[in-house]
């Protein structure tokens, strides 16, 4: 074969791969086109904009509080339901939506699956509050303490960390188990809300049980199955004196 | 009168008579051939054109930007309803040629042509389903959007919101939605329901000043908007799989 037509099968190759690729980019900007037609939605923002209200202590509660001052800083019924109240608040740069965040994340929390089970209502407040939820760009979880890494979320004191990047894209192990997205929100914001409620990392209670919530089952599941929400096992806090 | 024609020419025709009734034949049989090629090759160009100026009409309608919201909604709705008016008429064969379809190539012709409006049709179908879908989440937003109010609420206002939340508990039940929205209406209608319930058993513990009951219905209530986003869940999974079938007719339409 002469090296002129060598050249020339080159260059005829070099020109169907250049038209092949252009088609497949064509292709994959429509479908991006067509995907973003779902931000047409009108709902989940108007959702994401009702918020309960904070009911202003009526005068009749104020009397009674007074009268049992015992009873005035912890808004407990008799029921054993107790409001436990979060700010959110994020550090870096954030390009998750910030709305839904607060929404799925509020959400995980009054979930009757999730810690709500243990008779808490979660409410966000603009400022303070129990502890903080903060949304973090990956590269900044270490200035919240040297025990965070930018792989992972955490918790660090009074403030619940959720990792940006694991919360767009949960983790490989998550995704090639076929878990979804939601799943692995509900299970991160369980998990890092479980440390502040003062649960240590748990280990699977044995192969083919559902992990533990505090299990780090985006690091392994030791033979567990996937569970975003905690086994009953681990319904309790240290953090609010409630005991199995 | 009869008219006569002159000698000579009548001469000529007597002579060259068959001659004379070939070459018509020939000129009538080449006309209708030639006829039947310009009208088949414009019946390929008909459909090829819808198909191409539909596909440039959908590039025009994704490109307008997504806060333009009614714009681009009409842009799609536009293309449903363009492909609408045309699919019934569209491949139909002039009764003077279409009896050619037994020519290989021209039913070929043909079977492309079925085949391009059929992939239009799945795409008028997808669009037709969004854009219904579009107004019904509309329509609910409008009606959630009531339920929006200040953080702090002093008691003098709560009576206002069980109000609220019954109006919107009726509207939502009273509202007509596409088959795709019917989940979603569903799921807004339970989670409504739950809030307006809430904020009745906090109007009873309020009125009966009794504050174990006040505050489990306070905090049920808190619960109770949290499950809010489970209506946007929903809305999403809907939407995701409306999306897929546009993507899937529009797949069909580039191959």
């Amino acid at each position: 074969m002469s090296v002129r037509r060598l050249a020339g099968y080159i260059i005829v190759g070099l020109m169907l791969v250049g038209v092949g690729s252009t088609s497949l980019i064509v292709s994959a900007s429509e479908k991006q086109e067509i995907a973003s037609l779902a931000s047409l939605q009108t709902l989940p923002k108007t959702v994401a904009e009702i918020k309960a209200p904070n009911l202003q202590e009526p005068e009749w509660l104020k009397q009674q509080n007074a009268a049992e001052a015992a009873a005035r800083r912890v808004p407990q019924g008799g029921s054993g339901i107790r409001v436990v109240t979060y700010s959110v608040t994020t550090r870096g740069v954030i390009t998750a939506n910030l709305a839904e965040f607060k929404s799925q994340a509020n959400a995980t929390l009054n979930d009757q699956r999730g810690w709500a089970r243990m008779g808490i209502a979660f409410r966000e407040v603009a400022s303070g509050g129990n502890f903080t939820l903060v949304l973090s760009e990956a590269s900044q979880l270490p200035s919240f303490s040297s025990g965070c890494g930018v792989e992972y979320s955490c918790r660090a004191g009074r403030y619940v960390i959720i990792n940006q990047d694991r919360w767009l894209g949960a983790t490989p192990s998550w995704n090639q188990a076929g878990g979804s997205l939601r799943d692995y929100r509900h299970m991160v914001v369980n998990h890092e809300t479980g440390h502040w409620l003062g649960h240590d990392h748990a280990e699977c209670g044995g192969a083919g049980q559902p992990a533990p919530v505090m299990q780090q089952q985006s690091i392994s599941l030791q033979g567990c199955i996937f569970n975003p929400w905690p086994i009953a096992s681990e319904l309790w806090s240290t953090q609010l004196g409630i005991r199995l | 009168m009869i008219t006569k024609f002159p000698t000579g020419l009548k001469r000529f025709i007597s002579s060259h008579r068959l001659v004379i009734i070939i070459a018509g034949v020939v000129v009538i049989v080449g006309g209708y051939a030639i006829w039947s090629k310009l009208s088949w090759d414009g019946y390929e160009s008909a459909y090829k054109n819808w198909h191409e100026q539909t596909k440039g009409q959908l590039r025009t309608a994704l490109a307008i930007p997504s806060d333009q919201h009614d714009k681009k909604v009409q842009a799609l709705l536009n293309i449903a309803n363009n492909i609408r008016e045309q699919q019934d008429t569209a491949c139909e064969t002039n009764g003077l040629i279409g009896w050619q379809r037994f020519v290989g190539a021209l039913q070929e012709r043909e079977k492309s042509c079925q085949k391009a409006r059929d992939d239009l049709v799945s795409l008028g179908a997808s669009l037709n389903a969004f854009t219904a879908y579009m107004a019904d989440d509309q329509a609910l937003a409008a009606i959630l959007k009531r339920a929006t109010t200040k953080s702090d609420l002093p008691e003098s206002e709560w009576e206002a919101q069980v109000l609220v939340w019954k109006s919107i508990v009726d509207k939502i039940a009273g509202l007509k939605v596409a088959s795709e929205f019917t989940p979603v209406k569903t799921k807004a209608l339970g989670v409504t329901k739950q809030i307006y319930d809430s904020w009745q058993a906090v109007m009873a513990a309020h009125a009966a000043k009794d504050k174990t009951k006040y505050l489990q219905s306070q905090a049920r209530l808190v619960q109770s908007y949290g499950a809010g986003s489970s209506i946007a869940d929903a809305s999403s999974e809907q939407v995701k799989e409306l999306l897929e079938a546009v993507t899937a007719a529009q797949n069909s339409l580039n191959n």
